[in-house]
């Protein structure tokens, strides 16, 4: 081996490629040529100082403050939902609302207590979440304007994810219209 | 307290947000060293730092055990840089043949009294132009393999390859340490 191909070994050494009788012959030149000695434990030296001295501390709160950020992360996603799971309720909220747009035209007027004893019955609960709601759905007037304001508080809910809510309470009061029209 | 990183990683990823910090214990001198190297500026490195951790984070559950931890997470937190460093400089190529010699470094400064030789080889590193320093950064200390570097460089192995060894000369040279070429 001559100088030019101790260079040449050097680099595959510090790739971590080379095999035991390359190396060999290598120390075997190493011990006639000091220049190239010096050269290896010159490089050895360095690079191994690249990869454990020149190393740097961060300063002390890293940690917690990368937690910090971590937590803020684990939070955001924890109120995503699975997206098929928004997209099954979505289209739930949407269908629900185009039926209850089309109850609300035949039935304009309800008697809201009756609703509200059938309801005692279902022991639902958010009623008074369902109260309210269905109070405002019921003193609308007939007509157009009746779809679009449900149609509107539905986008609403959908956008604020309270879209659960209000296909439960859509669900609901479609169960409603069934039974009233029972009643009849 | 012998949990491996993969065992940690599943911690993590069954909920127990806790176990990360254990990984950023064992791994922020990593990854704040290998961004410093990168990037050359110390207020940076320490947003960068924390950024590349959130992004570690967030792509745990793509890592893959079988592979080792460290090499994965420096790997994220180098692209980090090249996005970085290529924002700020437009024609930015980390190992291309580039006409200004000059790298984006400040001074690095001491937080403590360490050993001399280690601030001459710090300075020796960070005073390599970006292609040269970056490959070494990112072989010695990061642990990534040629196959690696080329994809995160975007460069074939031979440039690659090229560069590492013309890093590894300079630093020789620079640093003749009590060890004088004959």
């Amino acid at each position: 081996m001559n100088c030019e191909q101790a260079e040449l070994f050097m680099m595959k050494f510090f790739d971590g490629e080379y095999n035991e009788l390359e190396y060999a012959i290598f120390e075997e030149h190493l011990k006639d040529c000091e220049k190239c000695a010096l050269n290896f434990a010159n490089m050895k030296e360095v690079l191994s100082a690249v990869e454990t001295d020149a190393m740097m501390d961060p300063p002390e709160n890293f940690e917690t403050e990368v937690m910090e950020k971590v937590r803020r992360v684990k939070s955001a996603k924890r109120q995503k939902p699975a997206q098929w799971v928004v997209i099954a309720y979505k289209a739930a909220a949407v269908v629900s609302a185009l039926l209850l747009a089309v109850f609300m035209y035949g039935k304009a007027g309800s008697n809201i207590s009756s609703i509200m004893e059938q309801m005692d019955a279902y022991a639902i609960p958010l009623r008074g979440l369902i109260q309210t709601l269905l109070t405002i759905i019921m003193t609308l007037t007939d007509g157009v304007v009746d779809t679009l304001q449900i149609l509107t508080l539905v986008g609403t809910a959908i956008v604020q994810e309270y879209v659960y809510i209000l296909a439960a309470l859509i669900l609901m009061a479609l169960g409603m219209k069934k039974l009233y029209t029972k009643n009849e | 307290m012998g949990s491996t990183d993969q065992e940690l990683i599943r911690q993590c990823l069954d909920g127990d947000e806790e176990a990360f910090a254990e990984i950023v214990g064992r791994y922020k001198r990593l990854i704040y060293s290998v961004v410093y190297n990168m990037i050359g500026d110390w207020e940076q490195t320490y947003d960068i730092s924390q950024e590349a951790f959130v992004r570690i984070y967030r792509a745990l559950d793509r890592y893959n055990p079988e592979y080792k931890f460290s090499t994965w997470a420096v790997k994220i937190a180098t692209n980090l840089c090249l996005d970085i460093l290529r924002k700020k400089k437009p024609d930015f190529v980390p190992i291309e043949e580039a006409e200004n010699v000059s790298n984006c470094f400040d001074t690095p400064e001491t937080k403590y009294v360490e050993k001399e030789r280690n601030e001459e080889i710090k300075k020796a590193i960070a005073e390599l132009p970006d292609k040269y320093r970056i490959p070494v950064i990112l072989f010695h200390q990061g642990g990534l393999s040629y196959e690696e570097m080329t994809k995160v460089l975007g460069e074939p192995m031979s440039i690659v390859k090229n560069r590492l060894y013309r890093a590894r000369l300079m630093l020789r040279k620079k640093l003749m340490g009590e060890y004088k070429e004959g």
